[in-house]
């Protein structure tokens, strides 16, 4: 599969419509399908990096360089999804910090979840 | 930049939260909130305990990007982590319904694609977060109207205070302003029972000089 693929795969998957993910990232429906279609080659890495945050998945796994489709089990909020799209540049250490901070909270939020 | 639709959507949702929460007093206890709300809440010193390895505060702040606090979404149920170590204790309740507003405000629905998304939906949260601990309608109604006597009543610092005064000058009445005062009604009752005596003793000082 190419990254075309990926993106559209992906995108029916989350029951997106072209008009939904190109709002997301800033391009009109026909931009999008163009990258499905594999008409426009080399897409800009900026704009591979807000497609994987649109399709909840990771620039690696569009690019086809890993199989895990998901970029996390978790949801974030505003700040941790913008953090989202750089967390490739975090240090492995701060990477794995976060995992870990989130895996806590998850579990902090569903005990409380269960009062 | 808030589009007024959205000004008014938030305006609302922060009516509704204050009610959902029961408030009936300023300042509002946002530690209170949470727990009615059955969100989860932790402190960044807690969260240096809990994660492994040797981690400090700066740590999580720095893997965060937050000096202040953020929140957390996982099967439905949200956990927010505040800040412990920051001294200003209004400005830890500033942050608390700060998050509370992104969750109310719907803004986990989504991903964030661009920097002017983030700071819409920051503004948005920051107007949440005014409009609860500092609700227009009881402001206007307990007559408060200088920046101490906000600070005072809703526990908020100098400059948010005075942030908060006049933008309060600005916003219209709101369809839910009859309920927010009806919920409010004791403590305004009793506020401007306080202002009306405060006013009597600047005018005996006066008679006396």
């Amino acid at each position: 599969m190419d990254i075309g693929a990926r993106i559209k795969s992906r995108r029916l998957e989350l029951g997106m419509s072209l008009d939904d993910l190109g709002k997301r990232i800033g391009v009109n429906r026909s931009t999008i399908k163009r990258y499905e279609d594999g008409l426009i080659k080399n897409i800009p890495q900026k704009t591979v990096e807000m497609l994987a945050v649109a399709l909840k998945t990771t620039p690696s796994y569009l690019m086809g360089w890993d199989s895990e489709k998901k970029q996390d089990d978790l949801q974030l909020d505003g700040e941790i999804l913008l953090l989202a799209r750089e967390m490739q540049k975090l240090p492995a250490d701060k990477r794995n910090l976060l995992k870990n901070i989130i895996k806590t909270m998850s579990d902090i939020a569903s005990g409380e979840s269960e009062k | 930049m808030i589009s007024c639709d959205r000004f008014d959507f938030v305006c609302r949702k922060s009516y509704e939260f204050l009610l959902s929460i029961g408030a009936s007093s300023l300042p509002i206890n946002p530690f209170e909130a949470i727990r009615k709300k059955h969100w989860g809440l932790t402190t960044y010193t807690e969260l240096c305990a809990m994660v492994p390895g040797n981690v400090t505060v700066n740590d999580i702040a720095e893997a965060c990007k937050s000096r202040d606090g953020f929140t957390v979404y996982s099967g439905g149920n949200y956990c927010i982590a505040y800040n412990d170590t920051v001294r200003v204790r209004n400005r830890i309740r500033f942050t608390l319904m700060h998050e509370a507003g992104h969750i109310i405000c719907g803004h986990f629905n989504g991903g964030i694609t661009d920097i002017n998304q983030y700071r819409e939906l920051e503004s948005e949260a920051n107007l949440f977060a005014s409009n609860v601990l500092a609700p227009a309608a009881v402001i206007k109604a307990c007559g408060l109207c200088t920046p101490e006597q906000l600070m005072a009543a809703c526990g908020l610092s100098y400059n948010a205070a005075k942030v908060r005064l006049e933008q309060i000058m600005s916003i219209k009445q709101h369809p839910l302003d009859s309920k927010i005062l009806k919920a409010f009604e004791s403590y305004i009752n009793i506020c401007n029972r306080r202002i009306d005596i405060g006013s009597a003793d600047i005018c005996l000082d006066s008679s006396a000089v």
